[in-house]
């Protein structure tokens, strides 16, 4: 067993780890990063494809949040987290939410002329940019259609820079934080899992740690820490904290965008390897419409979930792309540390209220998609009514049930909380876990509620706001 | 008290107007109140409802669809040109399958209305919203005003929370004006069957009162309430606004099966039974926690959620909607009971 | 993998192309092996039960012995099954291959 011993060790190298590891390294502290996932080189592999699935995916795809119906997410785990895996857009959290969350969460300094300071650092460090040129075929569709229903639409931006050539790189944590961190001196340790932290009173010592070796050995680690930020995810945060003793508060009230999605055929072909930027924001906050990956699995995917035969649609996939509408959720999950097993159980519970507003979600995608010219909708509905003219986006209402809707998310937040209102939170308003003076969460956890819009822009301004107050009181 | 409202600065009524839940209890009686338009777009769920509501004036057009139905709600709007008044009554209350119907109907339903009328430019659209997105009040003696906070009571009152927000945030940025017009407990002709139920239940004396029932509830006559809708429509005021609307004064729970009763014997049908029938609070909110649970499981079970209603005080007041729409309530309970039941025996209910 | 898990993935992978086939087969195994343990457990659990009775099926003469299409049947069957967990076992194997032989067939053919 060999022992390490650093003055920060973070725990997770996704967005709030990656960002936290280079403020602090920045600052002149000592950083340790230990991350469970592999180094997974950023241009080794296609993005979205199987093999990233394999090489980047905790479980290596989807897992199941039990409920009824089960959702699927999805989580990144490697150097870099999620932000290697996801569509890259990039949304300020709206200000009306951040001014709810204020009240009721009481959290302190989060007005929006700072939250607003904190987002304008983040975008200079990555580079944020909409799409140069015109759309492809999958997003212009969206835009086709809400031009034509007269529905609120927009182009989001990406954490993508470009070429001379308008050749975009997604600006993920492996390409800018985490090179960044280790430049200031940050150590970053991949394949290294932290089984549990080690507590002496109200102060965390230390973690211990299995570390794969390449050559397949694990080996038994003790790192002793002066402060630990831990920085998982929404799942593997509070399960952490969990295996560790620190229940409360702690894991529940995980929030998700609960999505149902189309697979839309339109009598041309469409692009594959990207996912569409425009987003329709008519129903926002309730409903966000907007377009998924739809490479050839994907389609084929999107294509089954109907139990109709689909094999005359999957041979004309190149003119077929997957949508989604997702919904802000009433219900909540949980996330429970097990006993003796690695993985936690994850829970989520979608309110009959939430039930509705995924059918509302879907008619309106139908609606849209179908004004876009698209000829043929196969909802994500076992037993959908496959629809070709609008008088038939009716019957969906009643198609989408618990039983027979597929629903997935793709984000997942708020399973610790920050702010003043200890009995709603599992740490203050900048990530310190209550009843300890040395631990902090600086990730998706923390956001209070689902952002309504991709989370990692919340999640970095907060990182960084957090290790500002962390900077200023050490 | 004068018949006329008070005058406030208004603009014309609107030649063509669209009506939704044309064919429910509100529906019948707004229809018929503006019987004299030019045009009158109405949407009802079936068939057999379209003909009576026909009937009432040729200028009447029923399409029959449900409002959850985008191709239904477009060709209500179809040919409906700028500057129309939607009228939007379409709501489940009493859901017969799952408390689904609450979200699909009250919300699904807004959006898709308040979308054409958007699209088809509208003048204005007033909607028919309810007290239970406010829950209850926390004692009999205080009453909700148009500054009173959301507290949703159970499914029905998330659904209408919801739906309000939708029409809100429609008129805040700038779809169209939006006027929202909250009705209690409403009263009057034509009412479904569960009202006979009601009535005949009281005239036999087997209503349950519940604790000392001093508990207030605001009722609306549904002339009063019409009335309402009506100086919504057209009031210069309004447009971005919600009103309470309702009767001059909440009444008692005693006092309204006391009215009954008195209404009852007035219009001929002798009264039975014990002028009131004591239930204790506890049993109440026993009906109240199951209605809960079973709302949770997606279940509405009626008689749980009328019995567990009963206990509260729900009560508000007009003065706003008095100033400002020049709203005046003309009816008041004994004189509307009255009403309902004679309008009943018309209609070969012996009650 | 269990040896029901195996026929399943075999049954439902369309295409003759053996390397597909096997390619198929391995990133199904690797799922499975890296499912969440109390997600592993509960598939595990069904596929000794199904193969159980799949196998009584097969004695008994109700399905052919060996009969890929007759499995596929069975499993689409399950999809629809009024039983939460049997829809869902169906689903995650369907889902994985589909997604699999979509992705890892040579571009342009499948």
């Amino acid at each position: 067993m060999a022992d390490l011993a650093t003055d920060v060790l973070v725990v997770g190298s996704g967005a709030g780890g990656a960002i936290t590891a280079a403020a602090l390294a920045r600052a002149g502290r000592t950083v340790t990063v230990v991350e469970e996932g592999p180094w997974v080189p950023a241009d080794a592999m296609e993005p979205f494809s199987l093999e990233e699935m394999v090489a980047k995916y905790r479980h290596r795809g989807p897992a199941g949040a039990l409920g009824n119906p089960a959702i699927a997410y999805v989580e990144g785990r490697c150097v870099g987290g999620s932000t290697e895996i996801n569509s890259g857009l990039y949304h300020r959290l709206p200000e009306y939410l951040a001014a709810e969350w204020r009240s009721t969460y009481a959290i302190e300094e989060f007005s929006p002329e700072a939250l607003g300071g904190y987002a304008d650092r983040v975008e200079a460090e990555l580079s944020v940019a909409p799409l140069p040129g015109a759309p492809p075929p999958s997003s212009a569709a969206l835009e086709r259609g809400a031009t034509k229903l007269g529905w609120r639409n927009v182009d989001f931006a990406r954490v993508f820079s470009y070429d001379a050539q308008g050749r975009g790189t997604k600006q993920t944590m492996s390409r800018t934080m985490i090179p960044r961190a280790v430049a200031s001196g940050a150590t970053v340790i991949p394949e290294c899992r932290v089984v549990r932290l080690l507590r002496r009173g109200d102060r965390i010592v230390g973690a211990r740690c299995r570390r794969t070796h390449p050559g397949g050995g694990v080996e038994r680690l003790t790192i002793k820490a002066e402060h630990v930020f831990v920085c998982g995810g929404a799942i593997h945060s509070p399960a952490l904290l969990q295996r560790s003793g620190i229940w409360r508060n702690i894991g529940n009230g995980l929030k998700m965008h609960p999505t149902i999605k189309i697979a839309a055929r339109f009598p041309h072909p469409v692009d594959h390897g990207d996912v569409p930027t425009h987003r329709i924001t008519e129903f926002s906050p309730f409903v966000a419409i907007g377009g998924s990956i739809s490479r050839k699995g994907d389609v084929a995917l999107a294509l089954a979930d109907t139990g109709a035969p689909f094999a005359d649609a999957l041979a004309d996939w190149e003119n077929i792309s997957v949508y989604y509408a997702a919904i802000r959720s009433d219900g909540s999950g949980r996330v429970a540390a097990l006993r003796g097993v690695r993985s936690p159980l994850v829970t989520y519970s979608l309110s009959e209220g939430d039930m509705s507003r995924l059918a509302r979600g879907l008619v309106h995608l139908g609606e849209l998609l179908l004004a876009a010219g698209a000829t043929e909708l196969h909802p994500s509905v076992a037993g959908g009514t496959i629809v070709r003219r609008p008088e038939e986006l009716g019957s969906w209402w009643d198609q989408v049930t618990r039983a027979r809707a597929t629903i997935m998310t793709v984000h997942l937040t708020s399973s610790v909380r920050m702010g003043e209102n200890r009995a709603r939170t599992g740490a203050d308003s900048f990530g310190r876990v209550w009843g300890y003076s040395n631990l902090r969460v600086n990730d998706a956890s923390l956001i209070p509620d689902a952002p309504g819009v991709n989370p990692q822009a919340a999640i970095m301004a907060l990182a960084t706001r957090n290790c500002d107050h962390f900077l200023a009181g050490s | 008290m004068t018949d006329s409202p008070t005058e406030v600065p208004s603009g014309p009524a609107a030649a063509t107007v669209v009506v939704t839940g044309a064919s429910g209890w509100l529906g019948q009686n707004l229809v018929r109140a503006l019987a004299g338009r030019e045009r009158i777009r109405c949407l009802v769920p079936s068939d057999d409802q379209a003909s009576p509501l026909a009937l009432i004036a040729p200028a009447i057009e029923v399409v029959v669809g449900d409002v959850r139905d985008p191709a239904t709600v477009d060709r209500l709007f179809e040919g409906v040109g700028a500057e129309a008044a939607v009228f939007h009554a379409a709501a489940v209350i009493h859901p017969t399958r799952s408390t689904r119907e609450f979200f699909d109907v009250n919300v699904g339903g807004t959006q898709n209305v308040l979308d054409r009328a958007r699209r088809s430019g509208a003048g204005r659209f007033v909607h028919v919203s309810s007290n239970s997105p406010f829950g209850v009040n926390a004692s009999p003696d205080e009453v909700f005003t148009e500054d009173s906070p959301y507290d949703p009571y159970l499914g029905y009152g998330r659904s209408k929370y919801e739906a309000e927000q939708l029409v809100q945030q429609a008129d805040d940025r700038g779809d169209l004006p939006t006027v929202m017009v909250r009705a209690p407990w409403f009263y009057g002709p034509y009412q479904p069957a569960r009202q006979s139920q009601f009535f005949r239940t009281i005239r036999r004396g087997r209503f349950p009162l519940i604790g000392d029932g001093t508990q207030r509830r605001s009722m609306a006559y549904t002339d009063n309430l019409v009335q309402g809708l009506l100086r919504a429509e057209v009031a210069d005021k309004a447009p971005g606004n919600a009103y309470w609307v309702a009767d001059a004064r909440p009444y008692e729970l005693r006092e309204i099966l006391a009215t009954v009763r008195q209404a009852l014997e007035a219009e001929g049908l002798p009264t039975s039974g014990p002028e009131r029938l004591s239930l204790p609070r506890a049993a109440a909110r026993l009906a109240e926690r199951l209605d809960t649970l079973a709302q949770s499981r997606g279940r509405y079970v009626q008689p749980l959620h009328v019995l567990g209603e009963l206990n509260h005080t729900i009560a508000c007041d007009i003065s706003r909607a008095r100033a400002e729409l020049g709203y005046e309530p003309t009816v008041e309970l004994e004189e509307g009971m009255r009403a309902s039941i004679r309008w009943c025996l018309d209609h070969g209910d012996q009650l | 993998m269990l040896w029901f898990e195996r026929e399943v993935v075999g049954a439902l992978t369309e295409s003759p192309d053996q390397p597909l086939r096997s390619s198929v087969e391995a990133f199904v195994d690797g799922y499975l092996r890296d499912m969440p343990e109390h997600l592993r457990a509960g598939v595990a659990g069904e596929s000794v039960l199904l193969g159980t009775y799949v196998a009584a099926l097969r004695r008994t003469g109700r399905i052919p012995a060996g009969d890929a299409a007759a499995l596929t049947t069975l499993v689409d069957k399950w999809e629809t099954s009024r039983i939460g967990v049997l829809r869902s076992y169906a689903k995650v194997m369907k889902s994985m291959v589909l997604l699999a032989e979509n992705e890892l067939a040579p571009a342009g053919g499948a």
